[in-house]
C-alpha cells in the first residue's frame, strides 16, 4: 500500500539545498493594490508543493517590485514557533537595514508601517533558481516594525531598521521579478 | 518604429504587450533589462504567464502557441 503520509527521509541532497547563509543587501516590496494578479502556490500531492510559487506575479505597465538597497549583510530571516501546545504555528520575520535619513526616508518608510504589500527577499546564491522568499500574500500581508538609529559622531552611520512579521505566509518563488520602471 | 527587443531573433518571435523597458530577474537564469532577453528568455516568461511578453501572431506558417488570447477589443456590436 502507498504512504498515507508526505514526509520524507533527508539526506545529504535535501540537507545541503540553499544552505549558505544569508541574502543580497536589498528588500523588495509592492504594495498588494498594485498587481495585476497574485499568484499562490499550485495545489499538489508532492511535499514542498504548498509552499511554492512558480508562475509569475504580473503588475501593469508603470508597477513593479521596488527595490531598497540595504547594508550589506544586513538583511536576514528567521522563522519562530508561537501558539500554545497543539495548536502552534510558524511566525517568519525578515528584516534589513536602510542607511541615511531624509523626508523621503521617513514618508516612504513611514507609510510602509500599515499599508498592505508583498516582500521579498533575495537568496545570496544567484545561481539558485529557487532564491527569492516571499512574504505575505493577498490576504496576509507582514506587519512592518521600523525603527530608526542616528548614531552619533563616533558610531556608525544612521539607519532604518525594517522589519516584518507574518504568521504562516512564506513561499519559496522561482518565477519571474519584474522592477518597477 | 524602434525595435523593443536588442535581439532581432526575439523581435522577430515575440513582442512587449506594454511597451515598457523593466528590469526583470528569472532566479537562476536571466537578470537585466526586459528588451535585452533572449527568446529562450522570452519563452520562459510566457510558459510563467508573465504578462510582458507574448508570441507575433503566425505569418509564416509559424504555430501559435495554444493558450488563453482573448482581448475585448472587437468593435461594439452596433458599429459605432
Amino acid at each position: 500500500m502507498a504512504s498515507v503520509n508526505l514526509y520524507k527521509k533527508f539526506g545529504k541532497t535535501e540537507t545541503s539545498k540553499n544552505r549558505d547563509g544569508g541574502y543580497k543587501n536589498i528588500l523588495l516590496f509592492a504594495p498588494v493594490s498594485t498587481f495585476t494578479s497574485i499568484k499562490v502556490p499550485t495545489l499538489s500531492a508532492a511535499l514542498g508543493d504548498t509552499k511554492k510559487i512558480v508562475v509569475a506575479h504580473t503588475f501593469p505597465a508603470d508597477e513593479g517590485f521596488m527595490s531598497l538597497l540595504s547594508k550589506l549583510h544586513s538583511v536576514t530571516t528567521k522563522s519562530t514557533t508561537v501558539g500554545d501546545e497543539g495548536a502552534q504555528r510558524l511566525q517568519h520575520e525578515f528584516e534589513g537595514v536602510i542607511l541615511g535619513d531624509s523626508a523621503l526616508h521617513l514618508e516612504q518608510l513611514e507609510a510602509q508601517l500599515n499599508d498592505n504589500s508583498i516582500w521579498l527577499v533575495k537568496d545570496q546564491d544567484c545561481l539558485n533558481t529557487d532564491n527569492y522568499v516571499q512574504f505575505g500574500d493577498e490576504c496576509l500581508t507582514p506587519n512592518i516594525k521600523l525603527e530608526f538609529t542616528g548614531n552619533t559622531t563616533k558610531e556608525g552611520l544612521k539607519e532604518y531598521k525594517i522589519t516584518g512579521t507574518v504568521i504562516g505566509k512564506k513561499f519559496f518563488y522561482t518565477a519571474t521579478v519584474t522592477e518597477k520602471p | 518604429m524602434e525595435p523593443f527587443f536588442k535581439n532581432p531573433e526575439t523581435e522577430a518571435k515575440y513582442e512587449s504587450v506594454f511597451m515598457k523597458d523593466k528590469d526583470i530577474t528569472i532566479p537562476g537564469q536571466y537578470s537585466g533589462k526586459l528588451s535585452a532577453i533572449s527568446p529562450e528568455i522570452a519563452q520562459k516568461l510566457i510558459d510563467m504567464e508573465d504578462n510582458q511578453v507574448k508570441a507575433k501572431a503566425a505569418t509564416s506558417g509559424a504555430v501559435k502557441p495554444a493558450g488563453k488570447d482573448i482581448k475585448a477589443d472587437a468593435p461594439p456590436a452596433d458599429g459605432k
